[in-house]
């Protein structure tokens, strides 16, 4: 099976600062795949350089066997990659049905604007709710689920978060997760940003960045039994 | 009815502002952009109507609705070979510094262009029109600086309207907002930025095409309002179109009606009067927070 995501020995630097050393990993049709990291780790490079924000020093990135590299971001977007970055970043002057819209892609055969956003309402009903409500006066958990239903308007293949959990309650964090999972059993695969180590409970398998390398990877049990996660995530 | 009259005229005055000020609230919320020569685009549309009245024999309105479409294009060109290119080159510490240099640049090429070919002789549009006034109860009201006014008001609420209920312009406010987000979402954030430029260019051009039937051009007619535009465009709230609009129509009452508490010499006086007062009171503007259109 070819992956729906591809890396592989990726490097990014910044002005001659290393953020990211031959960083490879593939991700499957329907998996959940977890990269847990610090701060400063390179997690947020490696999702803004798949994105097609920074461009890399080396290594490729394909989607379904296609070369990815030099690629506007809308480009890629519109290859069913879908990017949920960090810190939400919903437009704050634009209404929640107007975040939702600006998203949506008119394609042949794809779903209509109002069948689109209805899709969304339907899985996040608090947005249904809000829907003539400016973005920016929503609540951290409502700004998650506007930036997923955002990301998931076009009905990607794959839907990458950059630390959905960030700054959220745990009670809100466990929502969000929970709301992954069904979109995962959806059958949308998931490159999941997170230094909350309880997102590996969503996880098939991740790898752990230090350094901007991968000092870790494997299955999601491999990653829960290994001492450096342990104790450096789980508090073990 | 002396001040209704000089309502009448503020408002006249105030809506070639508006305009104006529109576009250059546009471009800066948009591509965080300060364009000193967007009265210079102004000044090529009046020249342009002149053209286009001695060779076609058409009127302003026909002028002005001929040049948008080559306005529209020039606008984009200039942004993709000029402003862009500049911000590529990495000529200043900030791409923004650079452009705003090349602005500069640009309204100097355009006045000297201009003088170039035109000369630095003011010319009119030699229209019987510029004279005609409705007589209305006691008020006379001037024809050219109605239907001007009229077409600025339809053409700001037309531009506020796509702004909001159209998908390009919910785009276009997207990437205003945030330029990174709004590429993760699929917009093509550099066409969005090209069509900002384009409209906004096409807008100083129509004013230009307004702005001529009742006042001659010279090369070095955009200096007469750049200030004005950068005034209303603070007043409103930095890069808010709505607001840029309000503050326009503002500035030309203020301008009118301050002859009935001091001489008429001193209107540009009242207006600066207002404005500092203003950013002493409200410094981010009437409508202003942070950026939003």
């Amino acid at each position: 099976m070819t992956a729906l995501l591809e890396v592989r020995g990726l490097s990014v630097s910044y002005g001659g600062l290393r953020a990211l050393k031959d960083v490879s990993f593939s991700v499957a049709p329907g998996e959940c795949f977890v990269l847990l990291g610090a701060n400063g780790a390179g997690k947020t490079s490696l999702l803004r350089c798949i994105g097609g924000l920074v461009r890399p020093v080396a290594g490729a990135i394909s989607g379904n066997g296609l070369s990815l590299l030099g690629l506007r971001p809308s480009a890629i977007a519109h290859r069913g990659i879908a990017h949920v970055p960090e810190g939400r970043r919903v437009f704050p002057h634009l209404s929640v049905f107007e975040n939702l819209s600006v998203s949506w892609l008119r394609r042949p055969g794809g779903p209509t604007l109002p069948d689109a956003v209805e899709r969304i309402y339907g899985m996040f009903p608090r947005l249904a709710e809000r829907r003539h409500q400016l973005a920016g006066t929503l609540s951290g958990g409502e700004q998650q689920a506007l930036a997923i239903g955002r990301g998931l308007m076009n009905s990607p293949s794959l839907l990458m978060l950059d630390e959905p959990s960030l700054g959220l309650a745990p009670v809100i964090t466990r929502q969000v997760f929970s709301q992954l999972n069904s979109i995962r059993e959806s059958g949308i695969a998931l490159l999941l940003v997170e230094q909350n180590a309880s997102s590996l409970d969503l996880a098939t398998r991740g790898l752990v960045l230090a350094n901007g390398s991968v000092a870790l990877a494997g299955s999601r049990d491999n990653l829960r039994d290994s001492a450096f996660v342990r104790r450096a995530y789980l508090g073990l | 009815m002396y001040i209704l009259q000089l309502v009448i005229a503020g408002l006249q005055q105030g809506g070639i502002i508006a305009l104006l000020s529109m576009g250059l609230a546009l471009m800066f919320g948009v591509l965080r952009l300060v364009n000193f020569a967007q009265a210079d685009f102004m000044m090529l549309g009046m020249y342009g109507v002149i053209v286009l009245g001695a060779e076609l024999h058409t009127n302003f309105v026909v002028s002005s609705i001929l040049l948008a479409l080559p306005a529209f294009i020039v606008g984009m060109l200039v942004y993709q070979l000029v402003i862009r290119q500049v911000a590529k080159a990495k000529l200043a510490s900030a791409p923004e510094h650079a452009q705003l240099l090349a602005t500069l640049g640009l309204s100097l090429v355009l006045q000297n262009g201009s003088e170039m070919i035109w000369g630095a002789t003011p010319r009119a549009l030699p229209s019987s029109r510029s004279l005609q006034v409705w007589h209305l109860g006691g008020l006379i009201i001037d024809q050219p600086r109605t239907i001007g006014f009229a077409i600025a008001v339809l053409l700001g609420v037309a531009m506020l309207w796509t702004l909001r209920h159209t998908h390009v312009g919910r785009a276009v406010r997207a990437a205003a907002s945030d330029r990174d987000a709004a590429s993760y979402v699929g917009i093509n954030v550099r066409r969005a930025y090209i069509v900002t430029f384009g409209i906004s260019i096409l807008l100083s051009v129509i004013v230009g095409g307004i702005l001529v039937t009742y006042y001659p051009v010279t090369p070095q007619t955009g200096n007469d309002f750049i200030l004005l535009m950068f005034t209303a465009v603070i007043m409103g709230g930095l890069g808010n179109v709505m607001g840029a609009m309000a503050a326009g129509l503002i500035l030309g009452l203020v301008q009118s009606l301050s002859q009935l508490v001091i001489p008429l010499q001193l209107n540009t006086a009242a207006v600066f009067g207002l404005f500092l007062l203003l950013m002493l009171v409200r410094p981010q503007g009437i409508f202003g927070e942070v950026t939003r259109l």
